[in-house]
């Protein structure tokens, strides 16, 4: 396939929707994993779905490969374009179809942002609880097509968990709708499992979110440890009380220096670790947890203990949190970013590993997890110009995942296989597994046009390029989990 | 069937033999034409399939394999009662929050996955589909396939555990599923609101439900016009909340039920005991407050055939309905747009469907569900639904 052979596509739709110039392929040549970039033929930003519906077909019928994007903020390549096809951006698919207070669901188009639904919601007392870093910029069509999750995911899930329905264009061209405006279904939940399918069956055209009213307390304290495994042990006994956080989260000194240098945050001097930790619910129950929490943390190994008193205070400790890997970043010309999970139990072990890794490596890792669900996030940085230290950070992130896997957890905990971890999904499920999906897929797209070289080894690997933060990292826009 | 000496179904009835492991069921699954996994049978419309089909029961795949307190996740084989399960966490002060049904009946934890059922529970955190984290299960070509995982977060690969919620056995035979826990209130607290119609109901249900409070179940009963709220938490937290949500939707009083009223309540709709004798046939429609108070006075209307206990704040409507009246029924659901699950009691034979059938109302068969079901089957020896 040539850019001249988009002649036929281009005269299905309305005039200036489809770009072929330098300029335009050159900007969605990345996504948020900047390592790596490949030039489209195309990109094509249809204005509704049924020209989405007409592109995809047309694809279909021609055989040519897509790649649905939204905002491109994916951390594991999931919205990097192929070489022979085109990109279809759904930017401009931005409508609050509508907000149903009564019933708790809002529906929307696939490039409404993340953090606008809960805007649209919030007049009713509602919210839209999964909140990626990202989730300022990023899109809900990316947030389905990776299953994203958040710092709140172990009391309220993943996106999968507040989808409800879905109305799709697949790969093949079929319109099909799974779920609908209620929270049960009868049969299969296809809804299910089109979320996280990482754009390989299709394109989500409407999506049906479950809202949730909105918590009316925090109470967020942050906890300095002179050790990590100090502070492991405190998310433990956390656990063990019976209490349900709404996050819990650990930072070590490498992400606590760089956040406080970054943010000014008050973490704790001197801390080798922090956590965070954050009640949420109605007062009457949070007035009786926060006596509970406070005798919890009280009874460990903290030197330091900041309650936030108010929303500015939080929101002061949460933005060291978020800033923490785009701040990390700015002390390494470039970085890798992982995301697996291992049982909460092997949280200390796996931290210690990768800190012998990392000696072993020579290359910094600072570590940032969501403690309460087990889902690290080792930052290694290098330099990209020194000869040898690129290859030095892809060996230790692959040495990480292969501890991930091997301590019984799993590769992503919510970025996504994409283009960055394919390698290792064969390593995580056996064959008859591998093979069980690749029927799935082939079920949606027996073409394979839809977003290839994701999820699946064996495709081309794409030109390596300029490693570092994204442009919106650096704009201070979005940050990394 | 390949191997019809033993397993030989007769002219009417399908047969049931039972898997002793999960090689024994690979090799059933491999060597039998047509085969359908069951547990206990608490749901017998869903395992009504022709004499042809062998039924499989798991019953004899029991037993914790894994239980992480500190993970908040088990592991268990498919015919493990949820009996069992539940005994199991509540020693560790731990619970499945979507509030399985069937339990006193043995429901097993592999049919409620594949029947989709939730309870009242899962108002405040969601339902089994939420829970679920990984699966292993024998697709149709005698595999064993292991997919998801033992972890609570997990994004790699597709979520194939989810696809099984729901399926009834047609997509593959579950063999062990790992699922996510949470932490046990100490308690729990019921209230009842009495309602003047199904108007106010609806308007205090979707009040009750978006409101700061956070509660755990609300359900209502709709031949009495009364919503029943539960909330996880001490007596005086728990009054402090009711006595604000009176307050709010300006209801007169919020009547507080003793621990045995509460019980008997919640553990009868558990086991979905309500409708009497008469109204034998239970049936789920998944629905919401748009349709609540049209189906309930419907339900009025024909008060002597179907009864509606509408569960989860409007999404879940449980319908016992007289078999006689089953048509009515079914073509009123179609009216409103809505499909149902018949979980309990079973439907004439017709000659369209001679192992019958447990779908009802509103549904249609789109090819990529004929397309998903061949990859998860390729051989086709899991039946369809019947329609």
């Amino acid at each position: 396939m040539q850019t001249a052979d988009l002649r036929s596509l281009e005269n299905l739709l309305p005039p200036g929707r489809l770009s072929v110039d330098d300029a335009t392929r050159a900007a969605f040549e990345s996504d948020g994993l900047t390592a790596f970039r490949r030039r489209p033929l195309g990109v094509v930003i249809p204005h509704d779905e049924q020209e989405v519906i007409a592109i995809v077909r047309w694809c279909h019928e021609h055989g040519v490969p897509f790649v649905a994007r939204g905002s491109g903020t994916s951390l594991s390549g999931g919205s990097m374009p192929v070489a022979d096809g085109i990109v279809i951006s759904l930017n401009r698919l931005r409508k609050i179809i509508k907000v149903d207070p009564d019933n708790r669901i809002a529906v929307v188009q696939p490039g409404v942002v993340n953090l606008h639904v809960t805007a649209a919601a919030s007049q009713y007392g509602l919210y839209y609880a999964p909140d990626p870093s990202s989730q300022k910029i990023c899109t809900i069509g990316g947030n389905v097509a990776f299953n994203s999750g958040g710092a709140h995911c172990l009391k309220y899930g993943m996106t999968s968990n507040h989808v409800i329905g879905i109305k799709a264009v697949t790969a093949s061209g079929e319109v099909v709708s799974f779920g609908g405006p209620t929270l049960e279904s009868v049969g299969p939940d296809y809804t299910g499992l089109f979320c996280g399918s990482e754009g390989l069956f299709g394109i989500a055209l409407e999506i049906t979110l479950r809202l949730l009213p909105k918590p009316e307390c925090f109470h967020t304290v942050l906890v300095g440890y002179h050790s990590l495994r100090s502070a492991g042990e405190a998310v433990s006994a956390v656990i063990d009380s019976g209490l349900l956080p709404g996050a819990m989260e650990i930072m070590e000194s490498l992400a606590i220096e760089a956040a406080e240098a970054a943010t000014s945050c008050g973490y704790p001097a001197g801390a080798a670790a922090v956590l965070i930790v954050e009640l949420e619910g109605p007062r009457e129950k949070i007035d009786a947890e926060r006596k509970q929490l406070e005798s919890i943390i009280a009874s460990t190994d903290a030197f330091e203990t900041v309650v936030a008193a108010d929303d500015q205070q939080r929101e002061g400790i949460w933005a060291g949190r978020k800033s923490a890997f785009s701040a990390v970043g700015k002390l390494s010309p470039d970085f890798l970013v992982q995301d697996g999970v291992v049982p909460r139990k092997h949280l200390g072990e796996a931290l210690e590993k990768i800190q012998a890794f990392s000696d072993a490596s020579g290359l910094r890792v600072a570590n940032v997890f969501h403690a309460g669900d087990g889902n690290l996030h080792p930052l290694i940085l290098f330099d990209d110009s020194v000869d040898g230290e690129l290859e030095r950070a892809e060996e230790l992130a692959g040495k990480i995942l292969t501890l991930c896997i091997e301590m019984g957890g799993s590769i992503t905990g919510e970025h996504g296989v994409g283009m960055e971890k394919r390698e290792f999904l064969p390593r995580m499920y056996d064959p008859p597994t591998m093979e069980l999906m690749h029927r799935l897929r082939a079920a949606f797209d027996p073409k394979t046009i839809a977003n290839p070289g994701k999820m699946f080894p064996g495709a081309d690997a794409p030109a390596l390029s300029t490693h570092g933060l994204h442009p919106l990292e650096k704009a201070g826009v979005i940050s990394r989990e | 069937m390949s191997d019809s000496n033993s397993n030989a179904p007769n002219r009417n009835q399908p047969q049931l033999t039972e898997a002793t492991s999960v090689n024994h069921l690979c090799g059933l699954v491999r060597n039998v034409d047509s085969l359908l996994v069951v547990g206990n049978r608490t749901k017998p419309p869903l395992s009504a399939v022709d004499s042809n089909t062998l039924l499989v029961s798991t019953r004899q795949l029991v037993g914790i394999s894994e239980y992480e307190p500190s993970e908040f996740t088990f592991t268990a084989q498919a015919g493990t009662t949820l009996g069992e399960i539940n005994a199991a966490l509540h020693e560790k002060q731990q619970y499945l929050p979507f509030d399985p049904m069937l339990v006193d009946q043995g429901a097993t934890i592999a049919g409620t996955l594949a029947a989709g059922l939730s309870g009242p529970g899962r108002h405040r955190y969601g339902g089994t589909r939420d829970f679920v984290l990984g699966v292993q299960f024998v697709a149709g070509d005698g595999e064993l396939i292991r997919a998801g995982g033992k972890v609570v977060k997990n994004a790699a690969g597709f979520d194939i555990p989810k696809l099984l919620v729901g399926s009834c056995g047609r997509l593959g035979a579950i063999t062990e599923l790992t699922f996510k826990v949470f932490p046990k209130p100490v308690r729990w607290q019921s209230y009842c609101i009495e309602c003047t119609d199904h108007t106010q109901a609806c308007k205090w249900i979707a009040d009750i439900a978006r409101g700061r409070w956070e509660l755990d179940a609300i359900d209502y009963q709709s031949d009495v016009r009364r919503i029943w709220i539960r909330i996880g938490g001490e007596k005086t937290v728990c009054d402090a909340i009711v006595n604000d949500i009176a307050r709010t939707i300006e209801v007169q009083q919020i009547v507080p039920q003793t621990d045995d009223e509460a019980s008997l309540f919640w553990t009868r709709l558990a086991g979905l005991e309500f409708g009497g004798d008469q109204r034998d046939l239970i049936v789920k429609v998944p629905m919401n407050l748009d349709t609540l108070a049209s189906l309930a006075t419907w339900c009025d209307q024909h008060s002597d055939s179907i009864c509606l206990h509408n569960s989860v704040a409007g999404s879940i409507g449980w319908l016992a309905i007289k078999a006689s009246f089953i048509d009515q029924a079914e073509s009123f659901l179609q009216q409103l747009g809505l499909a149902g699950l018949l979980v309990r009691g079973l439907l004439a034979r017709d000659p369209a469907n001679p192992g019958g059938r447990c779908l009802v109302g509103h549904r249609t068969t789109a090819p990529i569900e004929t397309a998903i079901k061949a990859a998860m089957d390729p051989p086709g020896h899991f039946p369809g639904f019947a329609e």
